[in-house]
């Protein structure tokens, strides 16, 4: 079905029957059809035209069972499987009875209906008053179409448990229509007193995957989550993070994105001693863009925060990073930080570091900076003359300037290597990779 | 071993290096001396293959085979080695895994498989003692953080690790303390060869004291001005380059 009809029946009132607590508002949100555009600061470095214009099909429901039962899939202990954006538990391989549990939306909703009060698909809930103080609601547009199509699934995390083994999730894509948008939505809560690791692995696509993931750190837990992209050839990525941080609870967030992505981050340090760090690695190629919006708000009472970021634009790519720290009044002895340094790896690459204040509270800590840079051709002529081949050292010292971000949660870790080796491979296929 | 003939290299349109002549033949120490701007480090880089110079006129011949159109990964795995006058440093590379991927990649380049990585590191360790530079200096990031002298110990240290046969050695004593310029000069002088060449540009005495050099040029303004035989150096000591330019 084509997004427009879907969007026709909604204005007759025709739509999905487990929506129905669906705040009115998402749906009103889509009617307007307001996709951001470069007007809208926060979206101003990633062009959303190829978005507005194509007609594109949803997919509201799972992938027939045969397409994806013939599939081989890697036989990873722990893992969830997403297939099309949909969860699929026959080829999952989690263990029953260790401190997981997974439900739909519509049914963990059905046990627990406060829940949704919690849950931003209420496009007002993202509304930024921008510091110029104007309401800027067209951000909101993505995840209410994600959470109009989807049908969501909660990963809950009992209370008390410490789960050892790193949990993955890994998104595959068996649609090969170019036209169709998914939405994958994911719900993490992690209740009081535990900790888990995530591993996200997003491999390759075509299509048009429009993400969401709305995260929940009750207090004294803690969530690591590492969240993978590979590179994307000729799909297109939006992805909104929401994550709420209780008192004493703890977010690792780290992140490798890929061009054609435009990642939407936000986390609430809603409460005392809430904290997050956050690592994150953008690689561009080709004449794509990957663009981040990551947004820390400090609620609580000595909540920390720390960002570091390392771009890296190839050829005519671009790399964006908007990092903006908001320290709520009363959020007394907050610490907040934000590095980020870029590298071009061309003349006609460009990077954007954009890192933002908006402080209320006089007893805090903020420090913030962003570094720009070229390969020293002093540093390259010294390796080169210790044999190294020119394009072996630019990798060297590209690994060297990613190296300081740990993408691992566990120290055997193939993933987060391959697929920065498969940016390594992809730009040494430049004839000038650096210029 | 080397030869330049006719070499003149200018930047932006400013020559530097004047129409030079120098042979410098196997088994041969060989010392440059002279003053600050006239050339010798510019030289060097030639020698070594660094990008951004105009050669103008001449050839550099490398076993009689001209390099210019060699790249310094290729110039190195000749066997063309330089000691930087200002080592880079290079944060998030460890110093022995650097070298490392250095030697491994000139064992490619001429058909020779991998280092085994244990003997490897025996050898690193083992030289790292006669040099007198602490093991903690293989792992640390190369050259970052470490002190003026430290950084010119660490270039003997990868030139002995690497076994060139053409050694350019571009101020290698200045900045070292007096046991560290013995360390450094023993070492050289144990390296030194008849399959091997040293060229060696100082501003001082000391050095060439103790290697001893088969020649010295006093350079100006990219030429050579005065050759001799150690005896220039005492003669250059006493009055000073004012005497030959
Ligand atoms: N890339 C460059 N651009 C402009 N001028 C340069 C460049 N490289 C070298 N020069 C100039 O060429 C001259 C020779 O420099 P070089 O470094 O070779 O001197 P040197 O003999 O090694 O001096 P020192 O004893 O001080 O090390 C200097 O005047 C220097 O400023
Ligand atoms: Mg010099």
């Amino acid at each position: 079905m084509y997004l427009k009809e879907y969007i026709e029946k909604l204005k007759t009132g025709n739509f999905l029957d487990e929506k129905k607590w669906l705040d009115q508002n998402a749906i009103l949100e889509i009617l307007s059809e307001n996709i951001p555009d470069s007007k809208t600061e926060e979206w101003k470095n990633f062009r959303t035209n190829p978005i507005k214009g194509n007609s594109w099909k949803i997919l509201l429901e799972k992938p027939a069972k045969d397409v994806y039962l013939k599939k081989n899939y890697s036989k990873l202990p722990d893992t969830l499987f997403f297939i099309d954006g949909h969860y699929i538990q026959e080829v999952s391989s989690l263990k029953k009875n260790n401190g997981i549990n997974i439900f739909s939306l519509s049914d963990y909703i059905c046990k627990n209906p406060e829940f949704k009060n919690n849950l931003f698909n209420n496009p007002s809930n993202y509304a930024e008053n921008r510091l110029s103080g104007i309401q800027d609601k067209k951000p909101t547009y993505f995840i209410s179409l994600n959470s109009l199509l989807s049908s969501g699934i909660v990963i809950e995390v009992e209370k008390n448990k410490n789960i050892k083994e790193k949990i993955n999730i890994i998104h595959n894509f068996t649609n090969m229509d170019s036209q169709v948008v998914i939405n994958p939505y994911i719900i993490i809560i992690c209740k009081e007193g535990s900790q888990v690791s995530f591993q996200e692995i997003s491999h390759n696509f075509d299509l048009w995957n429009n993400t969401l993931k709305e995260v929940f750190i009750r207090k004294d837990s803690k969530l690591t989550f590492a969240s993978l992209q590979e590179r994307i050839s000729t799909g297109i990525k939006t992805s909104a993070f929401n994550c709420h941080i209780d008192e004493n609870a703890e977010l690792n967030l780290k992140i490798l994105n890929r061009e054609r992505s435009k990642e939407d981050i936000r986390v609430f340090l809603n409460k005392e001693n809430s904290k997050t760090n956050i690592s994150g690695i953008v690689l561009s190629n080709n004449k794509d863009e990957s663009d981040v919006f990551c947004k820390v708000t400090h609620k609580g009472k000595d909540s920390k925060s720390d960002q570091k970021w390392r771009l890296i634009s190839a050829k005519t790519s671009k790399t964006a990073i908007n990092g903006k720290i908001c320290v709520n009044k009363n959020a007394k002895g907050s610490d907040a930080s934000f590095y980020s340094k870029s590298l071009l790896l061309n003349r006609k690459a460009t990077s954007f570091s954009k890192p933002e204040l908006e402080i209320l509270e006089d007893d805090v800590k903020c420090r913030h900076g962003a570094s720009f840079g070229e390969i020293d051709n002093n540093i390259l002529f010294f390796m080169q003359s210790r044999g190294i081949k020119k394009k072996d050292a630019i990798i060297l010292l590209i690994r060297a300037f990613i190296n300081e971000i740990g993408l691992d949660i566990d120290d055997n870790n193939e993933f987060s290597k391959n697929m920065i080796d498969d940016f390594f491979k992809q730009i040494k296929e430049n004839n000038n990779l650096y210029e | 071993m080397l030869e330049i003939k006719n070499l003149s290299v200018s930047v932006q349109n400013k020559t530097i290096i004047n129409n030079l002549n120098l042979k410098i033949e196997k088994g041969k120490k060989v010392a440059i001396m002279g003053p600050n701007g006239s050339g010798k480090s510019t030289l060097s880089n030639v020698i070594a293959g660094k990008q951004g110079y105009e050669i103008n006129e001449g050839q550099i011949l490398f076993d009689d085979v001209n390099i210019f159109d060699l790249d310094p990964e290729e110039r190195a795995a000749k066997g063309i080695f330089l000691a930087f006058q200002y080592p880079v440093e290079i944060p998030g590379i460890a110093n022995a895994s650097f070298l490392r991927t250095a030697l491994n990649s000139v064992r490619k380049y001429n058909g020779e498989k991998d280092l085994n990585t244990r003997e490897f590191l025996d050898e690193c360790k083992d030289l790292s003692k006669k040099l007198k530079l602490d093991t903690s200096f293989l792992s640390r990031d190369l050259n970052t953080g470490f002190s003026g002298g430290e950084k010119k110990k660490n270039e003997i240290f990868h030139m002995l690790m690497m076994k060139p046969k053409l050694c350019i050695l571009d101020e290698i004593d200045s900045g070292l303390d007096i046991d560290a310029l013995k360390v450094i000069s023993n070492g050289l002088f144990q390296y030194s060869n008849e399959n091997n060449s040293l060229l060696i540009i100082t501003h001082y005495q000391r050095l060439l004291d103790y290697i001893k050099p088969d020649e010295v040029h006093i350079f100006n303004e990219g030429n050579i001005v005065k050759s001799g035989d150690y005896s220039l150096v005492e003669t250059l000591e006493e009055k000073g380059y004012q005497e030959f330019i």
